[in-house]
């Protein structure tokens, strides 16, 4: 009886030990991973000239709250002005994966009085390959009014 | 007891085999509307309305932070129409579907920065103008002008594509690359140029009309 108590708690330990394997990343703690001071996330209120991440699914499960790390992190986000006056905005991300990851990425562009003063862009694909890094850029159509905007990321379809 | 179990079994086959014919076959299915800028059921590795969405819209914001079209302090005069941009895919494919989707944005977004004349509609303006001149019609509110409008540039560009087919999957793909250049007019420079390009791979059989 002893011995099969025995096996099963080793069995049980074994198990446990997989599954924290598989939840653990390599790179979990890698800081941009961790912690996104550009990222809106998506159950929380919208900020301007940030990078919003628009599914849940982007936070990666089964970690301690505070070591919860992104699956994308932004690394940095910003805009200027284009030689004609329009607003070029850009956002760089990092997969925090060992899997290439596809995203869907758009610009909104508001006035500063925060009115959408054109139409979104449409959705672009970007393609991380795993753990590495890339860019979207977008530009307004609009060239005097436009003053904030917004990038928001979705899981590519 | 057994009649009746045997009668429920049946009942659950037909269930399941109407279910399986209504899942395959949808015929009598009414008719929807979807989101044209995402993919559906019916798309295959043509060009699809998203496509066509994507593409001109990256177009129209590109000529517009482009110094030589929309930076000058005199607008240029641009001809964007289908006639110079030319088909050379597998794909059939209606190509006022861009250049009219990229004429009708960047006239609206562009907001006087470039301004467009409709080369295509020379016929009707001709006409109207005979009329005019020959005094059978007024001169309405706007004046005459000796000329016909001169142009600084013209669109032209190709779809091209790659296809191919996995004879052991029965997979297409189809790679397409769609350029777009603006030409002056006077010097045959090229002012812009830019292009969109995308991979597909499925195994449906969709025809395109």
């Amino acid at each position: 009886m002893d011995l099969i108590r025995t096996f099963a708690l080793l069995a049980t330990l074994s198990v446990t030990t997989l599954a924290a394997c598989q939840i653990t990343p390599r790179d979990e703690l890698v800081p941009s991973c961790l912690h996104n001071p550009n990222v809106v996330s998506w159950n929380r209120p919208i900020r301007m000239n940030t990078v919003g991440l628009t599914d849940p699914s982007f936070r990666r499960r089964g970690l301690p709250f505070r070591r919860r790390a992104n699956l994308i992190a932004v690394r940095d986000t910003g805009s200027r002005p284009t030689s004609t006056g329009t607003m070029e905005v850009w956002a760089s991300f990092r997969n925090c994966t060992n899997e290439t990851v596809e995203l869907d990425v758009r610009a909104h562009f508001f006035s500063i009085e925060l009115f959408p003063i054109e139409q979104s862009s449409e959705w672009r694909q970007l393609y991380l390959a795993a753990n590495s890094v890339g860019s979207f850029k977008e530009l307004s159509t609009d060239r005097d009014r436009v003053a904030h905007y917004y990038i928001e990321v979705r899981e590519a379809r | 007891m057994t009649a009746s179990r045997s009668k429920i079994v049946a009942a659950l086959l037909v269930l399941a085999s109407t279910a399986c014919a209504t899942g395959s076959y949808r015929s009598g299915m009414p008719v929807e509307y979807v989101n044209a800028r995402e993919t559906s059921i019916t798309d295959g590795t043509g060009i699809e309305s998203r496509d066509i969405i994507s593409m001109t819209d990256a177009m129209v914001r590109d000529m517009l932070a482009n110094y030589a079209i929309s930076g000058r302090r005199v607008a240029p005069v641009v001809i964007l129409d289908s006639k110079h941009f030319e088909n050379d895919s597998s794909h059939p494919i209606n190509k006022n579907l861009i250049t009219d989707r990229l004429r009708i944005h960047l006239t609206r977004a562009a907001n006087g920065r470039i301004r467009f004349i409709a080369r295509e509609r020379i016929g009707m303006v001709e006409q109207e103008r005979a009329l005019k001149r020959d005094g059978i019609v007024g001169n309405a509110t706007l004046g005459r002008t000796r000329q016909v409008s001169g142009s600084d540039y013209r669109l032209a560009g190709r779809i091209m594509s790659l296809d191919g087919r996995n004879g052991r999957t029965g997979l297409n793909s189809s790679y397409y690359l769609i350029s777009f250049e603006m030409v002056d007019l006077e010097t045959s420079e090229i002012v812009w140029g830019n292009s969109y390009e995308f991979k597909k791979i499925g195994g449906d059989d969709v025809s395109y009309r």
